[in-house]
């Protein structure tokens, strides 16, 4: 099993589990700076099992933290990216990776349902969606968990538009 | 609430809920032997289980009790020669669909439904039933004798086929 | 950053995070039955809804704070009325998002239903046939603001694919 021993336990660890009644998440959605257009918006370990909402059409960009395992982030699109695009990226591209796997899927049935994989080497550092052809467009949902200290695995659904959805995954 | 009286529960029971920040979830990678299932405990619900061998490896989930909850997820595609099984422990079963998922553009998008009365495992066999690169699940217990799948994609080549077992 | 300043927090916030060993969840089923609406509430966030009722199911969200969640799963097909979730103020709370329909002919799998901002859609309904509430069916609707739930998943569809997402 992997935990990381230094993490706060906010359970006993009883054999029988636990239960949050009501349990809340942390919602980042940020209307300008980091996170907007080309600012990188740093996401942060103690912003784990967030949902992190790109909702401007100037796009958006955030960058993973150094990843342990078990760390979290969940990434919805509200709005499409009409200039520049919707990215999230590791934090280190050289030791960093995507693992994984995403669903296309658009309003126009032919164009959509492809599926796109992340290989967990450096060909997948990034995935990086234009609003249209490689994604980005409103209801795309992605799930990044940290699996190691250098894979993320990947999961979702890529909504797209404007003809057929590409690979979304980037060297960079 | 469907939730076993002796389960511990955080919080307070406040009307408003209660909030979580900063959680990471317990990773499962253990070293994978082929023909010896992994077992699963209730007190790993909510794990994520790594399927991360070419030469397969096999989970057997806990006792179905509601509320319990696993992710499986498959970061190496397995040989042909090999499977990935994920299997209720005696006595339950598991419905719900995955989505057919396959490297070749257009050949995605069919569903395999499980029935919830004979459907009590599944069996990826790195072609045609999936266990490539990229597949994940949830199962989540809704009963005591019920596994609910749910965001499945089955990663597959070839025609996807129906990845559930009854035996 | 949206953390509602009145939740009673499990962590201490410490910045390298926290874990949750041995997480269960809330299941709900057979609450609502037919036209008769159950309404959810914040105490059961995080809860995982079965439809399971051949008549149908009517659940009301509750009144939106960011960082609120249900998870809605068809168990059984609807025969009669439908499986709907609706705002609890539809005037002013509104479902963005996407879901995906999958179907049993491939080549109807695959179209995407988006809700946008402007589109006012204020509930799901799944029929048991061409909009969904076949079993399969999976969504998640996170409230991401005070005026609108976020929605994510599968729509499993039978029969001529049809959006689920109305503004009444």
């Amino acid at each position: 099993m992997t935990i990381s021993a230094q993490l706060e336990s906010i359970s006993s660890q009883d054999g029988n589990g636990s239960v949050a009644e009501g349990i809340h998440r942390e919602v980042i959605f940020p209307a300008s700076g980091a996170g907007v257009a080309l600012v990188s918006r740093q996401l942060k370990a103690e912003e784990s099992g967030a949902l992190i909402i790109a909702g401007s059409a100037t796009g958006s960009l955030f960058t993973l933290p150094t990843p342990v395992a078990g760390m979290w982030f969940e990434y919805e699109v509200t709005i499409a990216a009409s200039s520049n695009e919707h990215k999230v990226i590791t934090n280190s591209i050289t030791t960093e990776f995507l693992v994984g796997a995403v669903i296309s899927a658009s309003a126009t049935v032919a164009e959509g349902m492809d599926c796109f994989v992340a290989d967990g080497t450096a060909n997948a550092v990034s995935i990086s969606m234009n609003g249209t052809t490689t994604g980005g467009a409103v209801g795309t949902r992605l799930v990044f968990t940290a699996i190691s200290t250098t894979q993320w695995f990947v999961k979702g659904v890529n909504q797209g538009s404007g003809g057929a959805v590409t690979d979304p995954f980037d060297a960079s | 609430m469907t939730i076993p009286q002796e389960v511990e529960s955080l919080g307070i029971g406040s009307t408003e809920g209660c909030l979580l920040r900063g959680v990471h979830r317990e990773v499962l990678a253990p070293t994978l032997v082929d023909l010896i299932p992994y077992v699963l405990t209730a007190d790993q619900s909510g794990a994520m289980c790594v399927l991360g061998s070419a030469a397969g490896g096999h989970y057997t989930l806990p006792s179905a009790e509601a509320g319990l909850w696993f992710e499986f997820v498959e970061t190496v595609s397995v040989t042909t020669s090999n499977v990935y099984t994920v299997k209720c422990a005696t006595g339950d079963f598991i419905a719900g669909v995955v989505v057919a998922g396959n490297l070749t553009i257009g050949a995605s998008g069919d569903v395999f439904t499980a029935d919830g009365s004979t459907h009590l495992g599944i069996t990826e066999n790195g072609s045609t039933t999936g266990g490539l690169i990229g597949g994940s699940f949830v199962l989540t217990a809704i009963s005591s004798t019920l596994w609910v799948l749910t965001q499945g994609v089955q990663m597959g080549s070839g025609t996807n086929l129906t990845p559930y077992i009854t035996s | 950053m949206t953390i509602p300043a009145e939740k009673y927090e499990l962590s201490s916030r410490d910045p390298d995070g926290c874990v949750w060993k041995g997480a269960r969840r809330e299941i709900i089923t057979a609450l609502s039955s037919g036209l008769t609406n159950y309404q959810l509430t914040p105490a059961q966030s995080g809860a995982l809804v079965v439809f399971n009722d051949l008549t149908g199911a009517l659940y009301t969200l509750p009144t939106p704070v960011a960082g609120m969640w249900f998870e809605f799963w068809t168990q059984l097909a609807c025969t009669s009325n439908e499986y709907k979730v609706i705002t609890k103020t539809i005037a002013s709370e509104f479902i963005l998002g996407a879901v995906t329909a999958t179907h049993a002919t491939v080549a109807s799998s695959g179209t995407a239903y988006p809700s946008v901002v402007a589109t006012a859609n204020v509930s799901m309904n799944l029929n048991g046939t061409t909009t969904g509430g076949v079993p399969g069916d999976n969504f998640i609707l996170t409230a991401i603001s005070t005026t609108a739930w976020m929605l994510s998943g599968w729509n499993v569809q039978s029969g001529s694919t049809a959006t689920p997402l109305s503004t009444s």
